[in-house]
């Protein structure tokens, strides 16, 4: 057992903290939550420049080829600052399924252009189901000569609209069976529609239509009718990553209300010196504590190829929880002023709510937990 | 990170676990929640001494093992699995060993800690008082110096293991007009002086493992006292870190967990209600969290420093496991929640109940919850007490 960062781990961390705290404001999350792209581009190339958006693919495709664990500490501080940015699509959901599952010529055409920031990749699973589930891809794909027609919805897929392709999960009908696939989308064709849905989110999520949009049979990833397989091998990163967020999150939302406890007088003294309000900041502490363990543990095991789909499912089901429980808290604390819009607490009450809502609620990942415990089988 | 053990960590994990195995068909013992807090065993614990399972954390200069405190945990987490008695050796082991070899004289050194870890004496904590519960400075109970000894007065309560125990480890004021904090001292006292009654309270189970200590002119060698006089309340502080970080402030009632767990397995109305499903889920995963929690506090010390903003988080997060966990398991099997042991065709074998009686006392016990939550606001994110201006 060894609960401190390793050195390199450690100076991922240091050098994302250095970078934001000097290249990103929440002024700058106003302005670009405000536009159509939902992400800075300067900043996404300035990240491109620094290695990050390669960390996971290897070194002959232009990447830093490190491991999971080691890009964890640098996505805990998007999430710290509310970066808001195709990262997790594009460079861990992307990069993970191309590398492992893509054929030589899609690696190689892409996986240089995702590590230095040139293309924009994003997966489209989820559809009107709340969560993913093999029964609930209705999307068609249907063969035509060389290529394949594909026609359906994908709900909440992140920054579809101004990416590049799209990882699509599909099903095929066959003349007894259906089949899912996973696909590799080219936006340029005029059978892609993407529409921003308008959540409170501080991160984009988009809807597609696929209107007889055209997909040649070489972007297949991965074996024809093993799509859900590598969904399934590929979602844990996700899951994991968006959990690293919500802890950089949580110490974030800690120390602003710490600080506001000790800034802040009433009755002539700082609130924070009041017995209620420091037991609170306390529970907050022991939610950001128990989060950072339970997360990092998913983390660890799934970077060293462990198997653990219930110590990931337990990571966000717990952090999510928490995640929600703090911001509200973190609200109480601030009184009024957190619920205006000119302080930044509020970025973090939404996003924490859609973080506890996306990829699998709570209440999915405990049933997750549940089977895994034997129970619901 | 690694969040994984050494192979020798797991090795040692087996040898312990197949050890207690054999106690436990040989009829050592039950497999009951709170079990190590009702039970002394001075052969059991002279057992477990000849494995050398005791002072695992101690230097090797005092016949301990010199090995980590995460070592110490995985030893702890198996013996609380089955819950064999240990409370014979618990606190000398656990914590007065500890502060003798870091604040004890050599001669005091050399008189307890072999018989601490060959487990020949056991030691009781006389820290609470009628008057002085969180506010352990506020005790009352005088050590008066007199030529060469101290002269004890007073009265401890909520005292485990006095009954049973051969030494009291007290916190007592020695400068009783002193500044408060800096009057207070600690000494080792033997509870077979003459001028000592030890009188049995019962718990709310009708188990009697708490005591009142009765001090009146005790007559105790001036040598008995631990590091510095009217030091003690900075002692106290610092052992009770130690104290409250221990994988027993989760796992207190984990035969229950384990038996919960095996009983809405073994039901199929209970294992296939999305209710109880998401309930035990809940339950899990926070005894996941509580045990890297606790593991993280044995990591902490191993690092040479205190834990004391990390213990007070565990405890507070493990003692709420514990009580949401009986709680839970009153409502998974129903009426029969309220069935005390030994009515027949009880589930769980009145296991609920009995846990259910012990679990308000662990956000009770080795500092409350509101006492930790200030310390982790006050020590941990430096939120200070401030005292109303007034006009």
């Amino acid at each position: 057992m060894d609960f401190s960062l390793t050195k390199e781990q450690k100076m991922f961390k240091d050098s994302a903290r250095a970078f934001f705290s000097k290249q990103w404001n929440i002024e700058m999350l106003r302005e670009t939550i405000a536009t159509q792209q939902g992400y800075h581009t300067e900043n996404w190339n300035k990240i491109a420049d620094l290695g990050w958006l390669g960390m996971l693919i290897d070194e002959r495709y232009q990447g830093i080829g490190s491991s999971f664990i080691d890009v964890c500490p640098v996505i805990e501080e998007m999430g710290r600052t509310l970066f808001p940015s195709p990262f997790l699509a594009t460079s861990v959901v992307g990069a993970s399924i191309i590398k492992k599952y893509a054929n030589e010529k899609i690696k190689e055409r892409l996986l240089p252009q995702i590590a230095d920031g040139r293309i924009i990749v994003t997966f489209a699973v989820g559809e009107s189901g709340d969560t993913w589930s093999e029964n609930e891809i209705f999307t068609v794909a249907e063969k035509n000569g060389q290529s394949y027609i594909l026609n359906g919805t994908k709900l909440f897929v992140p920054y579809a609209q101004t990416c590049d392709y799209i990882i699509c999960c599909v099903k095929e009908k066959l003349k007894s069976d259906e089949r899912i696939s996973i696909f590799i989308v080219d936006t340029k064709d005029k059978g892609v529609k993407c529409s921003i849905i308008p959540t409170f989110s501080t991160d984009q999520y988009c809807k597609i239509v696929f209107d007889n949009c055209v997909v040649p049979e070489e972007n297949i990833i991965g074996n024809i009718g093993h799509g859900w397989d590598i969904i399934e091998k590929t979602v844990p990163k996700l899951v994991i990553s968006q959990c690293m967020m919500m802890v950089g999150g949580l110490q974030k939302v800690l120390e602003m209300t710490v600080k506001w406890a000790k800034e802040r007088e009433q009755f002539g003294v700082p609130i924070g010196s009041f017995q209620t309000i420091s037991h609170y900041c306390a529970e907050m502490a022991i939610e950001v504590e128990a989060s950072k363990l339970i997360a990092y543990q998913a983390a660890w095991k799934t970077s060293n190829g462990l198997s653990c789909k219930k110590e990931i499912s337990m990571a966000k089901a717990y952090a999510g929880e928490a995640f929600q429980k703090v911001t509200s808290l973190a609200l109480q604390v601030h009184g009024a002023m957190g619920f205006t819009e000119e302080y930044d607490l509020h970025f973090y009450y939404k996003q924490a709510k859609s973080m506890q809502l996306m990829n699998g609620s709570g209440k999915y990942h405990r049933k997750i937990v549940a089977q895994e415990m034997g129970y619901q089988k | 990170m690694e969040f994984s053990f050494t192979k020798k960590q797991d090795q040692f994990r087996i040898e312990v676990r197949e050890f207690l195995d054999d106690e436990y068909k040989k009829g050592t013992f039950e497999k009951k929640s709170n079990y190590f807090m009702e039970e002394s065993s001075p052969e059991f614990s002279r057992r477990l001494a000849k494995k050398g399972w005791m002072g695992l954390t101690w230097p090797k200069e005092y016949g301990g093992g010199n090995r980590s405190y995460i070592d110490r945990a995985v030893f702890m987490e198996e013996i609380l699995k089955c819950q064999p008695p240990i409370m014979y050796h618990f606190f000398g082991e656990r914590q007065i060993g500890p502060s003798l070899i870091h604040y004890g004289t050599e001669e005091l050194k050399k008189e307890f800690l072999p018989k601490i870890i060959k487990a020949e004496i056991s030691f009781c904590l006389g820290m609470s008082e009628p008057d002085a519960g969180s506010d352990v400075a506020a005790v009352s109970t005088t050590a008066i110096e007199e030529n060469n000894h101290f002269i004890i007065n007073g009265q401890k309560t909520w005292t485990t293991n006095a009954h049973n125990a051969d030494y009291i480890w007290l916190v007592v004021l020695t400068d009783p007009d002193g500044p408060k904090y800096k009057n207070i001292s600690e000494i080792i006292v033997d509870l077979k002086l003459p001028g000592i009654t030890v009188r049995p309270l019962y718990n709310m189970i009708g188990v009697h493992c708490f005591n009142e200590v009765f001090f009146d002119n005790v007559k105790v060698e001036k040598k008995y006292l631990v590091g510095e006089k009217n030091k003690g309340f900075y002692q106290a502080l610092s052992q009770v870190d130690y104290e409250r970080a221990g994988l027993e402030r989760l796992m207190q009632n984990y035969p229950l967990y384990e038996s919960l767990q095996n009983h809405v397995r073994d039901n199929a109305s209970l294992s296939n209600d999305p209710v109880i499903c998401d309930q035990m889920a809940e339950l899990d995963t926070e005894f996941e969290v509580g045990r890297l929690l606790c593991y993280q506090v044995a990591w902490v010390i191993d690092q040479g420093k205190i834990p004391n903003r990390e213990a007070a988080i565990s405890k507070t997060f493990c003692t709420r496991f514990g009580q949401k966990l009986s709680n839970a398991a009153t409502q998974i099997i129903g009426q029969f929640g309220q069935v005390m042991p030994g009515y027949p065709d009880t589930p769980l074998k009145g296991d609920v109940a009995d846990c259910y009686l012990w679990s308000p006392s662990y956000t009770i016990q080795g500092g409350t919850s509101e006492i930790l939550k200030s310390v982790i606001a006050s020590r941990g994110l430096g939120l200070t007490f401030k005292k109303q201006k007034t006009k």
